[in-house]
């Protein structure tokens, strides 16, 4: 689901909040998952200081190009894999 | 803000607060990340629940650390856990033909006050993770893919806590004090009870190293 969430809209920054929403996962699911797939190089993040003044800035998250391959293949090997965009389409 | 909200809003302050000072120093980003993502949560999010999830990774990042097993060549591993894994599979062997033959496991020193047939089970079942947790070091040693599932882990986890439970415990008994040597009871409890949680530890800590990345 998460990879689905991410392959949505590839090229778009994610906060963490609304892939729990999207996914409905826990934050205490959803962060080691993240954590793991940036470890693998499959996810890059920055932080984006907030648009509201006093707000502390947030962390976002996108695939990479071997993300997003990667992402491809896991969301083909399952039964209802839907395509997703190349990498190509990302860079 | 209602009493009730406020206090749950504080109450999860102070949980963030908390997965901040225990968050493990690699994880240091991402336990600022979690809290900092709660400031920004909509009014219908739960802030709580949220703050809930930053200590419970923040003490699993601990938790991993803590278990990580260093850069050992296999056959290093390997040695350390025929070490302790070893001695409990050679008395489950020694259990398994002193019963068959009827012959008491202690001979000479009649401490328990159990057949030969109930000290066969209890000792067969306490050293049981000797033979099970060996062979499962051989097969997750066998191959970097092999890697020994949740599930099985905790099977070898109540092993070793049946051992505990019935070996090492009643070991430290009064009445088990009275009739063997301190050297007697030592020697027990690091047979039955902390080599081979020392070994299951061990296998833990493989385990958790060979994770996959991500689903």
């Amino acid at each position: 689901m998460l990879l689905d969430a991410l392959t949505e809209r590839p090229r778009a920054w994610h906060y963490g909040y609304d892939l729990s929403r999207l996914t409905e996962m826990k934050s205490g699911t959803l962060y080691p998952i993240l954590m793991r797939l940036c470890d693998r190089g499959f996810l890059e993040s920055k932080w984006q200081p907030a648009a509201k003044q006093g707000r502390p800035p947030r962390h976002m998250y996108r695939l990479t190009g071997a993300g997003l391959v990667f992402a491809r293949e896991s969301l083909a090997r399952q039964p209802s894999g839907r395509r997703v965009e190349s990498p190509g389409e990302y860079a | 803000m209602s009493p009730r909200t406020d206090l749950k809003s504080r109450i999860a302050r102070a949980l963030a607060a908390h997965a901040q000072s225990v968050a493990e120093p690699d994880h240091a980003e991402w336990t600022t990340a979690m809290i900092h993502e709660q400031e920004h949560l909509p009014p219908e999010a739960s802030a709580l629940s949220w703050a809930l999830g930053c200590v419970f990774v923040s003490y699993r990042a601990r938790l991993r650390a803590m278990t990580r097993l260093p850069d050992l060549p296999r056959w290093v591993l390997l040695m350390i856990l025929l070490l302790c894994l070893g001695p409990p599979c050679a008395n489950f062997i020694n259990v398994i033909v002193s019963t068959a033959q009827g012959y008491p496991i202690f001979p000479g020193s009649r401490v328990l006050p159990y057949t030969v047939m109930q000290e066969g089970l209890i000792f067969g079942s306490a050293t049981l993770i000797g033979p099970v947790g060996l062979a499962a070091a051989l097969w997750a040693l066998s191959s970097p893919a092999h890697r020994l599932g949740t599930m099985f882990m905790v099977v070898l986890w109540m092993f070793t806590a049946w051992a505990t439970v019935y070996v090492g415990v009643p070991a430290l008994s009064a009445e088990w004090r009275a009739l063997a040597t301190p050297g007697a009871i030592l020697t027990l409890l690091l047979n039955f009870v902390l080599l081979p949680a020392l070994g299951v530890a061990l296998l833990q800590g493989l385990s958790a190293r060979r994770r996959r990345p991500a689903d």
